[in-house]
């Protein structure tokens, strides 16, 4: 073999080791330098680091939100609770309320919200409430997702965690931390959570295209189907609640619907939510200091058209009233 | 399992690799059997339940060839290609023929829930390939072993590229890591990797979401405006290229760390200045093969103009419809072979073609027909044609920089093979090289993760 052969040799097999160092020497140093700044402010890194998070979805901003010693009552659920405000319940009630909802997401990721919150508490919650929506009533233990979730985040695992931080969307996230973190009066997100999906509605149209209100008018059936159960997220959450102080109030919130949305009496969906409703009704007897407002049902609120975007999202004039009943509802479990 | 998961790039490769070294190294004699089994390890992860069927074709196949070079009756072959034809026609085509059937009135149908095993189109050729240059008396005898790795090699098992017999068998006797090149192969095979990985996830999935959109509006039958309607088709072409020729990057790195060279796929076939020159740089392996076993044996172009012409149209027509069952694929084929032949007729009229014009004239025409190929119908195709027509509203929006980079690697740049080829052992470019897949890397983490668009055909 020539010298320069020879040469060339130990000079592509530098090339792979080279690799090999630099590639993992990267991960590690990023890995180390997300878990210090901690991007999402979940209180896993040994820093002392300024609280909350800068404006973001509220999936990860949960992170920050849900471990907020501020707050000692806190709303579950997906955009059919969103609207539920927390401030109105803090007026009612007198415990700060935060909302830990999460648009187009069930019961398992609700679970998950649930626990770290729980898991964040030194004290006691004082009231906590959750939507139950047709996600909750299905049969699958799996309780399968529609959206992705960062479930990594919520991990009780430091291992998980690491693993978890391996995405792009924490390099850039980290790079928004420390912008956040050095800046000296940041843009910061709304610490309880709420987001008033009203106006993201109007500019689409929902309220103003005759399309849109017309198909609000048209049968729809969102009982879920699952009339024999069993119903695992009701399950899950019981044995959650088991977990905390049994004097704690949670109100079950069963979520308004456009009447035209609402069950046919006599029908398999009729059958399918009267089955899911008594699930949570069960659960709501058997434990106690809790209750179920239930405002899937036919009411007037639920007749007016203007009263809703489509057949699953009201608007304010149907949400101050239910957020008025739900604090209504915990002054009564007290 | 994906090339673009962790679970390939951090707990299957690095395992296989460290296996095939060990056997490379001690017990040389085991290599190709445990390729075969890390093969068949791979192709299983998907699905077990096609691991027999993968299992039985190659057995099948092999023992026919077996009986084959016993007999040397060529009824043989021809029995063993209808079998993978009707076993690619069972899983792949059935429904797509019980479709035209029911449009027979008084026909009774029926169709079948069977899911599609991956890779059947390519593994059915690699097949079809070796069996007929066995007839021909051009393709040796193989051991089970040998023939398994050909049909199953992991690298190219789910979406090619689609290897002759001769390009690759006689590497699987070599000695990969005793080469004087070994570390060179191993550094362009992950240079490769990285760039394949870096063209499929940063390039290309991203301009899923310019394209998605638009499709789903198209089969939902809203109104597509003009901006729209070229913008999802442009995100489309661009994507399809950077997803398929990626993977194929990604298949000629990881053979290259196992020591195999195989075949290139693509060559800058955005810069073709005439159809014939798209299909001599796109699917390079696949427009071989069309030629060679279809175009050839249906006259080509050696027996009068109406036969070229004709065989021309035909191995287009079946070559869209191996890409997918259904009639958008096969008018998307129809479409390619009529306009080839127009240019076999335009070239032999003498009539000329600026370059400029030509190349501009394919695009169009290549982008044009990816519609057929992303619409999930031929009315959610007509409304996109209608939009990039300007037969409705021009719109507004039409957001062209998202294409810069993607145009710039497409046109611009040389193919990654020729780029990786020329790339010097240097200590800034393993430390470049580092960076990139790093940075791929934690894109993947990212929730959406794509599959390759290939998979399904």
């Amino acid at each position: 073999m020539s010298s320069s052969t020879s040469s060339s040799k130990a000079r592509w097999g530098g090339f792979g080791r080279t690799f090999l160092v630099a590639a993992t020497l990267l991960v590690a140093a990023l890995l180390v330098l997300a878990f210090l700044v901690d991007p999402y402010d979940s209180g896993r890194s040994p820093l002392k680091l300024k609280s909350g998070v800068s404006p973001q979805g509220p999936r990860t901003a949960a992170a920050s939100r849900g471990r907020d010693p501020h707050f000692s009552g806190a709303i579950f659920g997906n955009s059919h609770i969103q609207l539920v405000s927390p401030e109105q319940l803090t007026q009612l009630t007198g415990a700060p309320f935060v909302s830990l909802i999460a648009p187009a997401t069930g019961a398992r990721e609700s679970l998950v919200l649930l626990d770290w919150y729980l898991r964040h508490r030194k004290e006691p919650a004082q009231a906590l409430v959750i939507g139950i929506d047709v996600r909750w009533c299905v049969s699958d233990p799996a309780l399968a997702i529609e959206k992705p979730f960062p479930f990594w985040l919520f991990e009780r695992s430091t291992a998980s965690y690491l693993a978890g931080l391996v995405r792009f969307d924490v390099i850039e996230e980290t790079l928004r931390r420390l912008r956040y973190l050095s800046a000296k009066v940041p843009e910061r997100a709304r610490p309880d959570g709420y987001w008033d999906y009203e106006a993201g509605y109007e500019v689409q149209g929902f309220h103003s295209d005759p399309g849109r209100r017309a198909k609000l008018l048209e049968p729809l059936d969102a009982s879920g189907g699952n009339v024999a159960g069993p119903f695992p997220a009701a399950t899950a959450l019981r044995q959650l609640l088991d977990r905390m102080a049994p004097d704690v109030p949670v109100v079950l919130v069963r979520p308004p619907n456009f009447v035209s949305a609402l069950p046919v009496p006599g029908t398999v969906g009729a059958r399918a939510d009267a089955a899911c409703r008594d699930a949570y009704a069960k659960l709501a007897a058997e434990r106690p200091r809790t209750a179920l407002v239930d405002w899937r049902i036919d009411r007037p609120e639920n007749r007016q058209p203007d009263n809703y975007f489509d057949h699953t999202h009201y608007r304010q004039r149907i949400a101050r009233p239910l957020g008025a009943d739900i604090a209504g509802a915990i002054i009564g479990l007290r | 399992m994906l090339f673009n998961s962790f679970a390939f790039l951090l707990g299957f490769l690095p395992l296989a690799l460290a296996l095939h070294w060990l056997v490379e190294r001690f017990a040389p004699a085991w290599r190709l059997p445990l390729l075969a089994l890390l093969s068949f390890a791979f192709y299983g992860w998907w699905d077990w339940r096609f691991m027999p069927l993968l299992a039985f074709s190659i057995l099948l196949n092999w023992l026919i060839a077996e009986a084959f070079l016993k007999t040397k009756r060529g009824m043989l072959i021809t029995l063993a290609i209808a079998i993978n034809l009707a076993i690619l026609a069972l899983f792949k085509y059935f429904n797509f023929f019980a479709d035209l059937a029911a449009m027979i009135p008084g026909l009774p149908t029926t169709k079948l829930d069977l899911a599609l095993p991956l890779g059947i189109s390519f593994f059915t050729f690699h097949h079809v390939m070796y069996l007929t240059d066995l007839r021909r008396g051009e393709a040796p005898r193989y051991d089970l072993v040998r023939y398994a790795l050909y049909i199953a090699f992991f690298p190219q098992v789910l979406a090619g590229p689609l290897v002759r017999w001769r390009e690759i068998m006689h590497q699987f006797d070599e000695r990969p890591y005793q080469r004087p090149d070994a570390a060179e192969r191993i550094a362009r095979g992950i240079m490769l990797l990285t760039i394949g990985l870096a063209k499929k996830v940063l390039i290309g999935d991203p301009l899923s979401e310019y394209a998605n959109p638009v499709f789903a509006a198209a089969a939902a039958g809203d109104v597509v405006s003009m901006a729209q309607a070229w913008q999802g088709t442009l995100a489309f072409t661009f994507q399809i290229y950077f997803d398929f020729s990626g993977y194929t990057d990604m298949a000629l790195g990881l053979a290259l760390l196992f020591g195999i060279v195989l075949p290139q796929n693509f060559d800058v076939p955005y810069r073709a200045v005439s159809l014939q020159d798209f299909w001599r740089r796109w699917h390079m392996t696949l427009s071989r093969f069309l030629r060679d076993y279809l175009y050839i044996p249906l006259g080509g172009s050696r027996h009068g103009l109406p036969l070229q012409l004709w065989a021309l149209f035909a191995t287009m027509a079946l070559g869209g419809l191996w890409h997918g069952a259904g009639l958008n694929f096969v008018a998307w084929g129809v479409a390619h072979g009529v306009v080839l032949a127009i240019g076999v007729l335009w070239r032999r009229a003498g009539l000329p073609m600026p370059k400029l014009l030509g190349w501009a004239l394919t695009f169009v025409f290549v982008a044009f027909c990816w519609v057929l190929f992303r619409a999930s119908s031929f009315d959610a195709a007509l409304v996109i044609y209608k939009g990039m027509l300007g037969l409705s509203p021009v719109g507004t929006g039409f957001k062209w920089r998202a294409f810069l980079p993607a145009i710039a690697v497409a046109m611009i740049g040389p193919t990654a093979w020729a780029a990786v080829h020329k790339a010097p052992p240097a200590r800034w470019l393993a430390v470049l090289t580092a960076i990139l897949f790093v940075l791929v890397l934690f894109k993947i983490g990212d929730d959406a993760n794509y599959e390759f668009i290939y998979f399904q055909f």
